[in-house]
């Protein structure tokens, strides 16, 4: 799945938490993930920009490090991982704001070709979740592996 | 001009993490307490998708965060 160019990740033994490092114009820039468990099989997830000096993360600034596709190629592969591992688990996704969002959203646009043969997402609009379609704007993701595909 | 050494730290080969006692435990960090919560409060707000709701009536609680080699 998903043969692009991703980062270099790392786990714990756990496999809740993730760090990748990102290297641009803007120099190296280490990326942090993490899934909680919420109820029965459905697990947030959420990434962010870990500022090593006061250890704060961020998930609301842009580093315009230009790897936007590389980031996103690397957290998809992420949560493959989990969900190979976990593989009841619903990942429930929703952005800090509506742009972090469409940022999400974007990811699964671009890499929808990899994405559809191995999940099934549904995207929450007006009220409903619906199967994702690309082109519709959406308030939250989840997704859940389909049936007979963990290789 | 800035050039970028980006492929140094790209690959396309990784399948899976590669497991360090270097990556922190952000559990309870703050912001992904904050994230989690908020993210709760708009599921308890929506609710699941109904695929879910049917897969969870048939499917035993997992377990949460264990060691896996």
């Amino acid at each position: 799945m998903l043969n692009i160019p991703s980062y270099h990740f790392y786990s714990t033994n756990s496999h809740f938490d993730y760090e990748f490092l990102t290297i641009g114009p803007n120099g190296a820039i280490k990326k942090v993930a993490r899934f909680r468990h919420r109820a029965e099989n459905v697990y947030n997830f959420g990434f962010g920009d870990l500022h090593e000096t006061t250890g704060e993360i961020s998930d609301t600034t842009t580093s315009n490090n230009g790897d936007r596709d590389a980031v996103l190629a690397t957290v998809a592969k992420i949560i493959y991982e989990f969900t190979s591992l976990f593989t009841d688990a619903t990942i429930f996704i929703i952005g800090t704001d509506a742009p972090r969002t469409r940022l999400y959203q974007q990811g699964i646009n671009k890499f929808w070709e990899q994405i559809e043969p191995v999940f099934e997402i549904s995207g929450y609009k007006n009220g409903k979740w619906i199967d994702f379609e690309k082109g519709i704007n959406y308030d939250a993701f989840m997704g859940i592996r389909k049936n007979d595909l963990f290789f | 001009m800035n050039i970028r050494k980006k492929d140094s730290n790209l690959t396309t080969k990784q399948r899976k993490a590669i497991i360090s006692d270097k990556v922190g435990n952000y559990e309870n960090h703050p912001f992904f307490v904050k994230k989690f919560e908020k993210a709760n409060a708009f599921l308890d707000k929506i609710g699941l998708p109904d695929f879910l709701v049917q897969k969870s009536s048939t499917t035993t609680k997992r377990s949460t965060e264990k060691n896996i080699p």
